[in-house]
């Protein structure tokens, strides 16, 4: 696993990176003076003293909106991506250690879950509780779930078979005592990896809900919808669309960096 | 044809990460076109690390501290030229090569992905694998330890590499397929370079144009010779009582649609050693398995004339006391993610119900037992030689007071040396605490110095059965013949 190492500028950079988003996004409501709601000056107009990053679509305060829009995206794709990991671990070690056909049944219904689209699902749960914050956060949860499932599943099953289970199982130990001393401590590897993908997919899944007006609607600030309601007017002032789009990039690709990496020094400690 | 060597390694030396003694230090080899160089040594002894040099790997936890290794003309420790290495020319086979192939596909497909334009019994008639075509439908856990690693064998020659890095390629193995691996290697050896690490003496003094020998990652250069097969007996014990510990009778275990032990009777005596001896596939492991309770048989098990249930989790936990299994591998052995502290107090609390202070006493006296400082208790498997971590396996066993120990190919993976000092402590404990032990093995070296009778598997059944000198002196049965004749040669 030499190959997951990566330089230690490249992680702190990541990690400086990471944590800044995540400052912006979760204290950015505090931090905001002015209205992220509130007409300021014409549509789309260019930064000025007043606002550094210009106005959006009707007329926004874009920073304002910025420092609003973070929250929501970042606390729905978390909380989606913990319940997702911690469901799927669960599921996936049930799967794993269940017999061969037990444990086929589960993929086999979970994989129905898998192969509808993701966006689908999304609209299905949005148009069925409108405006909710709860029906993203359950319908990221439940297109990530499939993935976690099988990958546990897979790592469960390799381990299950190694000598240390048998003899734990041999001498009588209990179920959850195998789960808690052996299986857990040699799938959190492969989940935290895992979960690092997953975080990435889920951010972007709130965001596209965003985009796509899912979710508490207008007019309260989100990075994905704020670039669908301005790309419109890319011409005439970029920042409302750009500045959210790259504080979403930076994010999800710094998480991921350092989720890479907690699992290869989880494999070596 | 170039006369220019395949791989040159200069004054590499490879240590810890943060500082310590160096695993392999100034080390210069060269290793010529179509030659093959021998790596021998103790465990530890830096064979391995400097055998994946050559394919640019560390392993985590070790950093290249001075020196350079090039392949075909390729730096090897270049990001660029590690990748172009390993993409085809350079062929890996590590210690438990079986373990290579993908446990969830099947080997026909593994094979014939690997064959590309070639088909797949070209593949494998290059490792002289009859089989049929049921074969290539299986999983590589469907087939036995012999033909998967003949597969992994093809595979790694599907893509005619360069040079050829066979890490214990006998480890592991019964004698019959030791003596096959052997003839295969010898043939291999024509056409590509190889690094062979063993400590196999009789196949590297039949391959190796080259022996070097490393001492504590130092290149030394005198190979002691070593005779591995010694009928020296160790002073056998009195038996007070003929009770019988442990019996099967009528015992039939099933692999999905195969019948892996097929209507076994056995029976051990108390205090008495038995050897399960066969080739692979003949059921040896799948045998141990049903008598701890992991493998689903028909038939009955019996612990001092009680029959037991089949399934362990249906035992009592004094049944579950009375028999351990030390399990195969000294990697998989142990629980990677646990210090050997965990490993020892879980029985401890499990099946002895210790608390503190009682249970780090113990395992004190466990360690103690088993000749390792009390120190290591602190550490995790990794850190760890193959024979510490077999004394860890013996010690978590003996830690409930078990009447029976289950030894399921506990020195296949370690060295001559190493596995000979795992079973005299063995012999030691049997002594000492009167342990009636059941010894699988396909070392008939290891059956003729430790056990007093042994029974001969074949297809899952027992083909020859009695005492130690009786069969050995005078094989009856073909396979029993065959093992011999492979020990002696």
């Amino acid at each position: 696993m030499t190959a997951g190492r990566r330089s230690p500028a490249t992680l702190v950079v990541a990690g400086f990176a990471a944590t800044a988003v995540a400052v912006v996004a979760l204290t950015g409501p505090e931090l905001a003076t002015g209205s992220p709601t509130a007409p300021v000056g014409l549509p789309f107009d260019v930064p000025s003293a007043a606002h550094p990053l210009g106005t959006d679509a009707i007329g926004r305060d874009v920073l304002s909106r910025v420092l609003h829009g973070g929250r929501t995206v970042l606390l729905l794709s978390a909380g989606a991506t913990l319940s997702a990991g911690l469901l799927g671990a669960a599921l996936g070690i049930l799967a794993g250690l269940a017999g061969t056909r037990a444990g086929e049944i589960v993929v086999r219904v979970v994989d129905v879950v898998a192969v509808v689209p993701a966006l689908l699902v999304l609209l299905v749960l949005a148009a069925g509780l409108p405006g909710s914050d709860l029906a993203v956060l359950a319908g990221v949860t439940l297109v990530s779930l499939p993935f976690s499932v099988r990958v546990v599943r897979a790592a469960t099953r390799s381990v299950a078979v190694s000598g240390f289970v048998e003899v734990a199982r041999a001498r009588g130990d209990s179920r959850w005592q195998v789960v808690r001393h052996d299986i857990l401590p040699n799938v959190a590897g492969t989940v935290l990896a895992e979960t690092g993908v997953r975080f990435s997919a889920a951010v972007h899944l709130c965001a596209t809900a965003g985009f796509l007006g899912l979710g508490r609607g207008a007019p309260a600030a989100n990075w994905g919808r704020m670039v669908s309601e301005n790309a419109a007017g890319l011409s005439l002032n970029m920042w409302p669309v750009l500045v959210p789009a790259l504080l979403l990039v930076v994010f999800t690709v710094a998480v991921n960096l350092l989720a890479d990496d907690l699992a290869v020094r989880w494999g070596e400690a | 044809m170039s006369t220019e060597p395949v791989a040159r390694v200069s004054d590499l030396t490879i240590g810890p990460v943060g500082g310590g003694a160096a695993t392999v230090s100034g080390l210069n080899l060269t290793v010529p076109n179509r030659g093959v160089l021998a790596l021998v040594g103790r465990s530890g002894s830096g064979k391995t690390t400097a055998a994946l040099s050559l394919l640019g790997h560390l392993r985590p936890g070790l950093v290249r501290r001075g020196g350079a290794v090039h392949v075909a003309g390729q730096d090897a420790f270049t990001p660029g030229g590690a990748a172009a290495l390993r993409a085809g020319t350079v062929a890996y086979l590590p210690q438990d090569a079986a373990a290579t192939l993908n446990p969830s596909r099947r080997l026909g497909t593994q094979l014939a992905e690997a064959a590309g334009p070639r088909s797949v019994a070209e593949l494998l008639d290059a490792v002289h694998l009859n089989v049929d075509r049921g074969f290539l439908r299986r999983y590589p856990h469907q087939v036995s330890g012999g033909q998967a690693q003949r597969v992994a064998f093809a595979l790694a020659l599907a893509r005619d590499p360069r040079l050829l890095v066979l890490d214990e390629p006998t480890a592991g193995l019964d004698a019959v397929l030791v003596r096959g691996i052997r003839d295969l290697i010898a043939e291999l050896l024509g056409r590509t370079a190889t690094v062979l690490v063993s400590h196999d003496p009789e196949l590297v003094s039949a391959v190796a144009d080259e022996v070097v020998v490393l001492e504590a990652g130092r290149r030394v250069e005198a190979a002691p010779p070593r005779r591995v097969l010694s009928r020296t007996r160790g002073a056998r014990r009195a038996t007070v009582s003929p009770e019988i510990a442990l019996s099967a009778s009528g015992l039939t275990a099933r692999h999905g649609r195969t019948t892996a032990v097929a209507g076994i009777d056995l029976s051990v005596i108390s205090g008495e050693c038995l050897a399960l001896v066969g080739p692979s596939g003949s059921g040896k492991s799948t045998l141990a398995r049903c008598l701890v309770g992991l493998h689903p048989y028909r038939g009955e098990v019996a612990l001092r004339g009680t029959v037991v249930a089949g399934a362990a989790a249906r035992r009592t936990a004094e049944q579950r006391r009375q028999v351990q299994l030390v399990a195969q591998h000294s990697v998989g052995a142990l629980n990677p993610r646990e210090t050997v502290d965990t490993a020892l107090r879980r029985p401890l609390r499990h099946l002895r119900g210790l608390a503190e202070p009682a249970a780090s006493a113990e395992i004190a006296r466990l360690l103690d037992r088993v000749r390792l400082p009390s120190g290591y208790a602190r550490r995790r498997p990794g850190r760890l030689s193959g024979g510490e971590r077999q004394r860890v396996n013996l010690a978590r066993a003996l830690a409930v007071r078990p009447d029976v120990l289950l030894c399921d190919e506990v020195t296949s993976a370690l060295d001559a040396h190493t596995g000979d000092a795992v079973l005299d402590l063995l012999a030691e404990l049997r002594h000492d605490l009167g342990l009636t032990v059941v010894l699988i093995t396909h070392d008939l070296a290891t059956v003729a110095r430790h056990a007093d009778s042994v029974a001969v598997l074949d297809a899952g059944r027992v083909v020859e059965y009695g005492p130690v000198d009786a069969v050995l002196a005078a094989p009856d049965h073909v396979v029993t013949r065959a093992l011999v004749g492979a020990a002696g040669t």
